[in-house]
């Protein structure tokens, strides 16, 4: 799905095709961490001041999903992690800073919806 | 009863800890860079294994391959324990040359996690950290440090893990950690250090801290080999054949009179003088009559190169050089100040290992204590005594000290490492040189304690009762002399 909305905007000439790829969004958290609630609101409503199809959120529990933290590093958590596009960025802590996380987005060329 | 203590086959660390780590709690192991505490988590960590404990070893430092590969240098065979799953390697290391960025707080529930999952799979009973500085990058608010350090703590605890916590140091004597919170949480610290004595360096280590357990304090030298950390601990376990008093020829019949019998079995004998008054002689008159009498002898010279050793003895007709063709005279003349002290023990603990000698010489062993500092060479006595008893061996060391001045004001501990203590002197008489000796101190045996008086001639010394009635002929044709000069 994803993939053929890109090509169509890329056809329309009004997105370069780099940019059309979604920006690759984990975000990690622990049922034992105080901060997870604070996370997840937070990592949502900034999530939901960009365009859908321009980010992609999954969320990772790591006590039931070790391993797949394992690919990240993953020490501290909450930890959002940029996967694509490169380079993979770390964001460590709640998200209560909103704006560094803004900033992070719109270097991948993803703006906020106005 | 429960067992409370886990060897850590580290040689000396069980005996200054006596009896190993706490089973089930965490020990931090601190340090600056370079100090071994790497060396020390690996060795540990493959010695439990060995012994049915499996362990984990998390590395966030160092890659798996790294650590494996310097485990199997130094023999402690890691990549077949992992092979064997006895122990596992993991390789947690983040990804410093991706960014990071910190927006607001969190905690260290991910790695705990992870270590968890770690703990389930392998069914470890121990885990060796290395190291929390490297886990705390970028290091965390101070009070969200402290919680973090807990809650893995906590974890371990949880988990019944004996951990081993590395972390560095800014400096040898200073804070006790860069993160400065890690002690409080653990039941156990020791520090490794590798300081700057002179101009040489000189590690040690010292546990700190050893909760609800006795432990020896302050710092012991220790070494790394070719096999790892070892660590020279004064006591040594009590060997069963040092129960019954055996006793064994000195060499010279008038000193084995002046000693009830002759030098005891198992005892480090101290024999201090002023330069010339003949302790060379008679610590090259000890060693030939041990090896005469086929026993294994090691002779340390620290004074001559080896040919001028052996030609002074044979200077006085003590034929030196064909008992050490025969084999069982070993000398090893080394200059203090191009070898470290370290060295000095590793070679002379090998060398028991190795050679089997049951008589130790070292002549002199002033020589080191010039070449350290004064702690320095407290940590050398004191390791050399341990490793001596270690083995339950016997040894002469001899000190020079200045004529006439006691000798106790330089190394006071040096009268409690040894069992036997030998002072000679010599009158500085205008007619003739008075070489003099007594026996101070004799642990476990009567002695004399009236003078006698030496002699270095041909075949070696004499050593004669120095009789109240010799001592006033000697002064009487001493006041002669005088008195034909004036």
């Amino acid at each position: 799905m994803g993939r053929s909305s890109s090509r169509r905007h890329a056809a329309g000439g009004r997105v370069r095709h780099r940019d059309a790829r979604p920006v690759d969004l984990v975000l990690y958290i622990s049922p034992h961490s105080r901060y997870t609630h604070a996370a997840r609101r937070n990592c949502e409503a900034l999530v939901a001041r960009f365009p859908p199809r321009r980010l992609r959120l999954e969320i990772c529990d790591v006590s039931q999903n070790p391993e797949r933290a394992e690919e990240d590093a993953v020490y501290f958590t909450p930890m959002l992690v940029k996967r694509s596009p490169l380079p993979r960025t770390f964001v460590l802590g709640d998200l209560s800073d909103a704006a560094a996380v803004v900033e992070l987005l719109e270097s991948c060329g993803v703006s906020p919806r106005r | 009863m429960m067992m409370t203590n886990i060897r850590t086959g580290v040689p000396g660390f069980d005996v200054l800890s006596a009896g190993g780590l706490p089973v089930g709690r965490s020990t931090l192991v601190v340090g600056r860079s370079g100090t071994g505490k790497t060396i020390f988590g690996l060795q540990a960590a493959s010695s439990m294994a060995r012994n049915g404990v499996k362990s984990i070893v998390v590395g966030i430092e160092e890659t798996a391959d790294d650590l494996l590969a310097t485990g199997d240098a130094l023999g402690f065979n890691l990549s077949g324990l992992f092979a064997d799953g006895r122990l596992h390697v993991a390789e947690m290391m983040r990804p410093l040359e991706e960014p990071t960025i910190v927006s607001g707080d969190y905690d260290l529930f991910g790695l705990i996690h992870r270590i968890e999952h770690l703990v389930e799979k392998t069914g470890a009973q121990a885990l060796v950290l290395d190291s929390a500085t490297a886990l705390f990058s970028p290091r965390p608010p101070e009070h969200l440090l402290r919680t973090h350090f807990f809650q893995l703590i906590h974890c371990f605890r949880r988990l019944g893990l004996t951990a081993i916590i590395l972390a560095e140091t800014p400096a040898d004597y200073s804070q006790l950690t860069t993160l400065g919170v890690e002690d409080y949480v653990c039941d156990m610290v020791v520090i490794m250090r590798l300081a700057v004595d002179g101009e040489r360096r000189r590690r040690s280590i010292e546990i700190y801290k050893y909760r609800r357990s006795p432990h020896y304090k302050g710092e012991f030298p220790c070494t790394i080999t070719t096999k790892g950390l070892a660590i020279f601990p004064l006591d040594a376990p009590d060997r069963p054949e040092a129960e019954h008093i055996e006793r064994y020829s000195s060499g010279v019949s008038g000193l084995d009179a002046m000693t009830n019998g002759g030098f005891l079995r198992n005892s480090i004998m101290l024999v201090r003088g002023p330069t010339g008054s003949g302790k060379t002689m008679l610590a090259g008159v000890f060693a030939r009559a041990g090896a005469l009498r086929g026993e294994r002898v090691v002779y340390y010279g620290f004074e001559e190169p080896r040919p001028t050793l052996i030609r002074n003895f044979d200077e006085v007709g003590l034929g030196i050089g064909d008992v050490v063709r025969a084999g069982n005279l070993k000398l090893v003349c080394r200059y203090p100040e191009a070898t470290s002290l370290e060295d000095l023990l590793v070679d002379l603990r090998l060398g028991l290992e190795e050679f089997r000698p049951s008589l130790v010489v070292m002549d002199s062993i002033s020589l080191i204590e010039h070449a350290l500092s004064e702690k320095g060479f407290r940590q050398f006595m004191i390791g050399v005594a341990s490793i001596l008893r270690g083995h339950g061996r016997s040894a002469l060391l001899t000190q020079t000290v200045l004529a006439g001045r006691a000798p106790d004001h330089t190394a006071p501990y040096l009268s409690t490492i040894a069992d036997a203590i030998l002072t000679l002197d010599y009158s500085p008489s205008a007619y003739e040189l008075n070489r003099t000796m007594r026996v101070v101190k004799m642990r476990g045996s009567a002695h004399e304690t009236h003078p006698y008086r030496l002699e270095i001639g041909a075949g070696g010394l004499t050593i004669e009762r120095w009789s109240a009635e010799g001592h006033l002929a000697s002064a009487r044709a001493e006041s002669r002399w005088t008195d034909v000069r004036s």
